[in-house]
C-alpha cells in the first residue's frame, strides 16, 4: 500500500514538475514589438501592410503558444482576444525566436493573422491558455501611432531593458539592432578610476565570507548548545548508566587484553623471536646457450 | 643520363613538389616570435621538471606552448585558432569555460575545509587577499585597457588558474592565454613572491606568536558548509555559480561519506584529465602571432602587482585584525598571504616561512584556512566582475 501510495505521489510531482516547466516557459514569451501604423513598412503573406504584434520567447527552451491568447483592450474598455491555434507549428517558438501577427480584424487567413485591429486599441495583452492570466502586456502610447514607427522592447544605455519606440523596425528579428555602448564601457564611463568597483565588489566580498562565519559559528553554537543539554541530562538523570558504561567499557578492555594474551600463547608468538629469517638471492641466470629446448630438434609439423 | 627524369614536366614537377613541401615545414616557416615563444615553453619545462614548480601546471601549459608554437603553413585544419582542427575542438573547453568549473569540482573534492570551520574568524583574511584583484584592476584601467579586459586580468591576483581562465574567456577572449600563462606563471612562483613581502612587512615577535591548536569539527559541521556556502555566496552572487556550484558540490562528495566513488573520480582521474586538457589548450593558445604583443608584457606586469598587493593586503589584514584580539587568540600574520588562492602552496610558504623563525611553530593547518577561504572569495570577486562588467 506504501509503495503504491509512494508512486502515486511520485506520479504527481512529475505532473506537477512537468506542468510548472511548461508554466515557466510560456513566462518567458514576451510582446516585443508592434507597429500600429504600417504604411510602407512589413507586409504580410498576403502582400498587404497590416499592423502587427511580434512576440518573442526570451527563454531558453522551446515554448509553444498555441492555445493561448492574443488580445487587446480598446479605448472604450471593450476587450478582444484572439485564440492561438494550437495545431500550427508556427507557434511552436524556438528559444530567442519570435513570431508576427497581422492585425487586421479577420480570421480567414490563416493563423498569423488575429480577428482584432489595433485601431482604437489601448493595450496589447498576452493571455496564457485560460484566456484569464496575463503573461505580458504592452500599452499603446501616442508615440507608438507614429506612421511606420514600431514600439517595443530594448536594451537602454544602462543596459536595463525597457520599453519604448524602437530606431527602426526590426520584423522577426532582435530590437538591438543599433550599435549600443558595451556594459562593461558604460560601467567605466560612470567608474573611471575603477574605485567604485572596488569597494563595492570588496564589500560583497567580505560580506559573503562574514555572512558563511557567522552562520558558520551560529549552527557550531547551536549544535554545541545541543550536544551539552545531552551531557547534562546524561549527567544529572544518567550518571549511573554513565558509570555503569566506563565500567563495561574497562571489562571489555580486560577481556580484550584476556583474548590477546591467550592467543598469543596458542600461537607461540613472542615479541623477540630467536632466530633470523633472511631471503638468499639464488641466481639462475637464463641463457639461450645453455638452453636445452634450443637443442632439440623441432618435429616436423604434420598436418 | 638523368634526361628522362626531366622529359616531360617529370623532374619540375617533382621540383615543385618538394618547393611546396619546403613551403609547409615549419621551418620554412618560423619566425622569430615562434622561437622567443619556443623558449618560453622550455623554461616552463624546466621550471616544472627541474625546478619542481607546480609540475602538474607548467608541464603541460610548457608543453602546450611548444605544440602552439611550431610553426605551420595556415589553412591545415592543424592551429588551435583553426576551426575544424583537433586542438580547436579541446580548445572549445576552455573558450566555453567548461574546464574550469570541472577543475573547481575536483579542487572542492580534494579539499578539507575542517582548518577553516575550526575558526572561522580566518575567512576574512580570504576576503582581504582580494584587495590584489581590485588593485590589478585599478591599474589596468588605468592603463588604457577597457574595464571587461581590466576584470579578467584583475583576477591573475586572484591567484587562481581556472577562475582567471573563466573569467577571460568571458569577458576577454583575446587576452586568455596571456592571462593564464600570467596567472599559472605567478602561481608557481608564489615561494619566490612572497617570503620577501612577508618578512618586510612583519617583525620578529610577530612572526614567533603561537595560534591556538585547531579544535576538532564533527562530520555535520564538514557536510552543512558545502550546503550554507553554496546557498549563501550563489544567493548574493549567482554570476559564480559555475564555480561556487562545482566547488561545493565537489566538497559535499566528499564529506557526506556515501559517494566517495564519486569524489574519488572527481579528485583523481577527472581532476588529472581535465588539468591535461586545460593545460596543453592554454599553452598552445600562446601562438607568437597572438601573444607576443605589448598587451601581453602589461599583463604580466600587473600580475606580478597584483600578486604583491593580495599578499600585502594579507599579511596587513592580520596584523590589523590582531588589534582587536586578546592575547592568545592573535594571528600569525605569516598566514595572511595564505589568503591568496594558491591552494596549497600559499599555506607551504606560510609554514616555511614560519618555521624558520620558531621550529616548532607548525602554521600550515592554519593558513590552508584563509587559503581555502581565498579560492571561495576569488570566486565571488569573478562572480562579480562578470555581473558587473559582463
Amino acid at each position: 500500500m506504501k509503495k503504491i501510495l509512494n508512486i502515486i505521489a511520485l506520479g504527481v510531482a512529475m505532473f506537477v514538475g512537468v506542468n510548472t516547466a511548461s508554466a515557466q516557459g510560456i513566462n518567458n514569451v514576451k510582446i516585443n514589438e508592434i507597429l500600429v501604423v504600417n504604411q510602407n513598412n512589413y507586409v504580410d503573406d498576403y502582400g498587404n501592410h497590416e499592423s502587427w504584434i511580434e512576440l518573442m520567447n526570451t527563454g531558453y527552451e522551446n515554448v509553444n503558444i498555441g492555445g493561448c491568447y492574443l488580445g487587446v483592450v480598446l479605448k472604450d474598455g471593450q476587450e478582444i482576444k484572439y485564440f492561438i491555434p494550437a495545431s500550427d507549428n508556427r507557434m511552436k517558438l524556438s528559444p530567442q525566436t519570435y513570431v508576427v501577427f497581422f492585425c487586421e480584424g479577420t480570421d480567414t487567413k490563416g493563423a498569423l493573422h488575429t480577428n482584432f485591429t489595433l485601431d482604437n486599441a489601448e493595450k496589447v495583452i498576452f493571455y496564457n491558455a485560460n484566456g484569464k492570466d496575463v503573461i505580458d502586456e504592452m500599452v499603446i502610447t501616442a508615440e507608438a501611432l507614429t506612421p511606420d514607427v514600431s514600439y517595443g522592447r530594448y536594451t537602454n544605455a544602462e543596459g536595463d531593458i525597457t520599453i519604448g519606440v524602437l530606431s527602426s523596425t526590426t520584423p522577426n528579428a532582435s530590437n538591438e539592432n543599433t550599435i549600443t555602448t558595451p556594459r562593461h564601457e558604460v560601467f567605466r564611463q560612470r567608474d573611471k578610476s575603477g574605485i567604485v568597483m572596488t569597494l563595492t565588489a570588496m564589500s560583497v566580498v567580505f560580506f559573503a565570507l562574514i555572512l558563511i562565519f557567522l552562520v558558520l559559528k551560529a549552527f557550531t553554537f547551536l549544535m554545541n548548545n545541543d550536544f551539552s543539554k545531552k551531557k547534562k541530562q546524561a549527567a544529572t538523570a544518567g550518571a549511573p548508566a554513565a558509570a555503569e558504561k566506563k565500567a563495561s567499557a574497562e571489562n571489555d578492555e580486560v577481556v580484550a587484553a584476556i583474548a590477546t594474551a591467550l592467543d598469543l600463547y596458542r600461537q607461540d608468538l613472542h615479541d623477540r623471536e630467536d632466530m633470523v629469517i633472511t631471503i638468499q638471492n639464488v641466481g639462475r641466470r637464463y641463457s639461450p646457450w645453455s638452453s636445452k629446448i634450443h637443442g632439440l630438434t623441432a618435429l616436423p609439423n604434420k598436418k | 643520363m638523368f634526361d628522362f627524369l626531366f622529359s616531360g614536366g617529370f623532374g619540375s614537377f617533382i621540383v615543385e613538389n618538394l618547393q611546396q613541401f619546403w613551403s609547409f615545414t615549419g621551418i620554412h616557416n618560423a619566425t622569430s616570435g615562434h622561437l622567443i615563444m619556443i623558449a618560453v615553453g622550455l623554461i616552463f619545462l624546466y621550471l616544472g621538471i627541474a625546478k619542481k614548480f607546480e609540475p602538474m601546471l607548467l608541464v603541460p601549459i610548457g608543453f602546450g606552448i611548444l605544440i602552439g608554437n611550431i610553426p605551420f603553413s595556415p589553412g591545415m585544419q592543424i592551429g588551435i585558432y583553426e576551426n575544424g582542427s583537433v586542438l580547436n575542438y579541446l580548445y572549445f573547453g576552455v573558450v566555453q569555460g567548461v574546464y574550469p568549473p570541472l577543475i573547481f569540482l575536483g579542487i572542492g573534492a580534494m579539499t578539507d575545509f575542517s582548518a577553516l570551520l575550526s575558526n572561522p574568524k580566518l575567512m576574512t583574511i580570504g576576503a582581504a587577499a582580494q584587495f590584489g584583484i581590485f588593485g590589478a584592476y585599478i591599474a589596468a584601467l588605468a592603463l588604457g585597457f577597457t574595464a571587461a579586459e581590466a576584470g579578467a586580468i584583475g583576477i591573475i591576483g586572484g591567484a587562481d588558474g581556472p577562475t582567471a581562465i573563466f573569467l577571460a574567456s568571458k569577458l576577454a577572449p583575446d587576452l586568455m592565454g596571456a592571462i593564464a600563462v600570467s596567472a599559472y606563471s605567478y602561481m608557481a612562483l608564489v615561494p619566490v613572491i612572497q617570503p620577501p613581502i612577508m618578512k618586510l612587512l612583519t617583525t620578529e615577535k610577530e612572526r614567533t606568536i603561537r595560534m591556538r591548536p585547531p579544535r576538532a569539527v564533527t562530520q555535520r559541521e564538514k557536510i552543512l558548509f558545502p550546503i550554507i556556502g553554496l546557498l549563501l555566496t550563489c544567493f548574493l552572487v549567482p554570476s559564480g555559480l559555475p564555480l561556487l556550484g562545482m566547488l561545493f558540490f565537489g566538497n559535499l562528495l566528499k564529506e557526506s561519506g556515501v559517494t566517495k566513488r564519486l569524489a574519488n573520480t572527481a579528485s583523481n582521474q577527472l581532476m588529472d584529465i581535465v588539468t591535461i586538457l586545460l593545460g596543453v589548450t592554454v599553452g598552445a593558445s600562446t601562438q607568437a602571432t597572438t601573444f607576443l604583443t605589448p598587451k601581453s608584457i602589461m599583463i604580466f606586469g600587473l600580475g606580478a602587482a597584483s600578486f604583491i598587493v593580495a599578499t600585502t593586503a594579507g599579511v596587513c589584514f592580520v596584523k590589523f585584525l590582531n588589534l582587536f584580539l586578546k592575547e592568545g587568540n592573535k594571528i600569525n600574520p605569516l598566514i595572511g598571504n595564505a589568503g591568496v588562492s594558491a591552494v596549497p602552496d600559499a599555506a607551504r610558504i606560510s609554514q616555511e616561512v614560519g618555521l624558520h623563525y620558531d621550529r616548532s611553530n607548525y602554521l600550515l593547518m592554519h593558513a590552508m584556512g584563509p587559503n581555502v577561504a581565498g579560492v571561495i572569495g576569488s570566486a565571488v570577486a569573478a562572480g562579480l566582475l562578470l555581473g558587473f562588467l559582463g
